[in-house]
């Protein structure tokens, strides 16, 4: 099911591009640009959602519910479904997106080791994939896997005369890439302090894992780690969605579209008035590093939040 | 909560897609295969290379415990009293001169840049491997490179050698032929379509190669000048077989041709139980084709049905080993290694996979 629903249809559809273009590194950059383009509109239904997530965690009635019903989950999530059908949020607006893209993105990646065929099970295999109809396996061997100057069914190194050993360049760029695209896409830091830890945490170990595969795997997951990388930026900035402060550690600025009150400012003012219990909206402003300081602070407040209620600064 | 019931549908279903997208991932591997010389079998088996006796036991392995960074999948060539056989790691690419009596070390050539796939060869003063860095390497028996010849392609097929020539097809569609004295270029062919196995040496000289272009060629050995070509029904992944005078080949749709070597014209046909990836073994009142669906079909040289038989698990992709009055047939991906049978169709001896 999973190979004639997802993986054939990608291994044709990126070797017909290999067909036109006549080299699998480029074939596999356009694939990934396509795949990216029709999942776009997921891309932006997954923003809207988080977008209207954001906003409705800074609602007063939910800041307030979260404090109250506390130690009564059944209550808070009463309260939390009656504001979700008020505002007419759906919280899994967000998740349900990424879920469906998440097998698209699978099926991509076996796509591409399902086409770079270096050993004769993986061409036997491929030749399964091929709509006979459609493509010509004979025509379309041997690849043409020479990129710039990677074989991409091996693991990339640059050799320099004078260097006894090959440097990692697309393993390097792999990790760039992605510890940029993930600090760019979080979200500015709001709300659960356990999360923005967890994705603190990720946005530093992601890279390294994403690095290590590519030192590891053919050069062609890699091009393709890279291009998904930039396409993914490419389109968070299209839609004014980079969170740029991030990259600086302990500026967590908001995002253009999930703006938040900076302290003192009337509309953080409006919130604080509002529900009397300020501790997350001022807690987002903190990078993920005072965020762990004030969980440890804000702990034995939770029962009279507004006497913890922490200044400004 | 009717919003719930669809979320957990649409989680289920996605896990169900995601499940069988995990048993469906290729097998990154080679095909098991072995060679009889005089009454020992050497057979690559993935994590070793295993020297037995033809009735199942085993003589010694290599390397004695497995390392995770040798495999072997080439079939080994044993020659001067040596095994020659290739690593199939795709980024090391050993060959390996070991003791065929001990199975110690002798040499290796750690030239080569990609996996042996093809089995090695030996001239009367040298061997010749092929590697799927595009190289054809020849050297001495101690290991020593002599020269390389350099296609536009992989090499994944053995070559053929007759006199001073050797014959090598590349995945690039060229069946080359290039001098055996110093691995320069004679002519070169183009077959149409990539060419995963040897070519068959015929007694004048004539060769006979399957194409993945579903297509069966045959060449005179001069200039390499096209003689006929018959379109199969699939991808021609084995090396045909010269019986007399008809050429027998398997093909990926499970179809059986048996053609006359002179022109190609098609004497019989016969349809298989499932998918051949391997050449027939030749015992003395017929072939044995060998499915990748796990049966195993004996035939006459006529057609004449003699026996079938369904191996317990694993895919077969390798060629049967005619030794004596046995076959041993290696399974790929499956416990156990090799199964055997006689000649009647009965069921010997098994060997488990090596670990």
């Amino acid at each position: 099911m999973w190979d004639a629903l997802i993986v054939t249809p990608f291994v044709n559809v990126l070797l017909f591009i290999y067909s036109l273009v006549g080299n699998f590194g480029v074939a596999i950059i356009l694939f990934t640009i396509l795949i990216r383009l029709l999942t776009h509109p997921l891309t932006v239904q997954q923003l809207k959602g988080t977008s209207a997530m954001q906003d409705l965690q800074k609602d007063p009635r939910w800041i307030e519910a979260n404090v109250k019903y506390k130690n009564d989950k059944e209550k808070l999530s009463q309260v939390q479904m009656a504001l979700y059908k008020e505002m007419g949020v759906n919280p899994f607006a967000s998740c349900l997106p990424t879920l469906i893209q998440f097998p698209i993105l699978i099926g991509l990646y076996q796509a591409l080791i399902a086409s770079s065929a270096n050993t004769p099970i993986e061409m036997l295999t491929l030749s399964r994939h091929i709509y006979p109809s459609f493509l010509n396996i004979s025509a379309l061997l041997p690849m043409n896997s020479q990129f710039l100057w990677m074989n991409l069914g091996q693991p990339e190194r640059l050799l320099i005369p004078g260097i006894p050993f090959g440097i990692p360049v697309l393993a390097i760029v792999v990790v760039v890439t992605t510890y940029f695209q993930s600090r760019l896409m979080t979200p500015p830091t709001q709300g659960d302090q356990q999360s923005n830890m967890m994705m603190g945490m990720m946005n530093v170990y992601m890279p390294f894992l994403m690095g290590w595969l590519a030192l590891t795997l053919a050069s062609g997951l890699s091009i393709y780690f890279v291009a998904s990388n930039v396409v993914t930026i490419g389109q968070y900035a299209l839609m004014g969605k980079l969170n740029w402060d991030n990259l600086i550690p302990g500026r967590g600025k908001p995002a253009a579209g999930t703006a938040q009150k900076k302290p003192g400012s009337p509309a953080a003012k409006q919130v604080i008035d509002a529900s009397s219990k300020p501790v997350l909206p001022i807690k987002a402003e903190q990078g993920p590093a005072k965020a762990t300081k004030t969980v440890k602070a804000t702990k034995p407040s939770t029962n009279k939040p507004t006497k913890m209620n922490p200044k400004p600064k | 909560m009717k919003l719930n019931k669809i979320f957990l549908v649409a989680v289920l279903f996605l896990a169900a897609v995601l499940v069988s997208a995990c048993t469906g991932m290729p097998i990154t591997g080679g095909f098991p295969a072995g060679v009889l010389n005089q009454e020992t079998l050497y057979v690559s088996g993935g994590p070793a290379v295993l020297a037995m006796r033809t009735d199942g036991t085993q003589i010694w392995r290599f390397p004695v415990t497995a390392d995770a960074n040798i495999t072997f999948f080439a079939a080994p060539l044993v020659v001067n009293g040596e095994v020659v056989v290739g690593d199939y790691k795709s980024d090391q690419g050993i060959l390996f001169g070991l003791d065929a009596n001990t199975g110690a070390e002798k040499w290796s050539f750690k030239n080569a840049k990609n996996r042996y796939i093809a089995s090695p060869v030996a001239t009367s003063d040298k061997i010749l491997a092929a590697n799927a860095d595009d190289n054809l390497y020849a050297l001495d028996f101690a290991g020593n490179l002599l020269w390389k010849f350099t296609a536009r392609s992989g090499i994944w097929a053995t070559p053929v050698v007759n006199k001073n020539v050797i014959y090598v097809v590349s995945l690039d569609h060229m069946l080359y032929a290039v001098n055996a004295a110093d691995g320069s270029q004679i002519w070169v062919s183009d077959l149409g379509g990539p060419a995963l196995a040897a070519p068959t040496l015929g007694p004048d000289g004539i060769l006979y190669v399957g194409t993945l272009g579903n297509k069966v060629v045959a060449l005179e050995p001069e200039q390499g000048k096209n003689l006929w070509t018959f379109e199969t029904k699939g991808a021609v992944w084995a090396t045909p077989v010269l019986k007399g005078s008809l050429v027998y080949v398997g093909d990926l749709s499970g179809k059986i041709f048996a053609l006359n070597a002179k022109d190609g014209t098609p004497a019989w046909s016969a349809d298989a139980p499932g998918p051949i990836v391997a050449a027939p073994g030749v015992v003395p009142d017929g072939l044995v084709f060998v499915c990748e669906t796990g049966e195993v079909l004996a035939v006459g040289f006529q057609n004449e049905r003699s026996w079938t038989d369904k191996v317990a698990v694993g895919k077969l992709y390798s060629s049967p080993i005619v030794a004596g009055e046995r076959l041993v047939i290696p399974v790929q991906s499956g416990d156990p290694l090799l199964v055997t049978y006689d000649l009647s169709g009965r069921k010997g001896w098994t060997f488990a996979a090596v670990k």
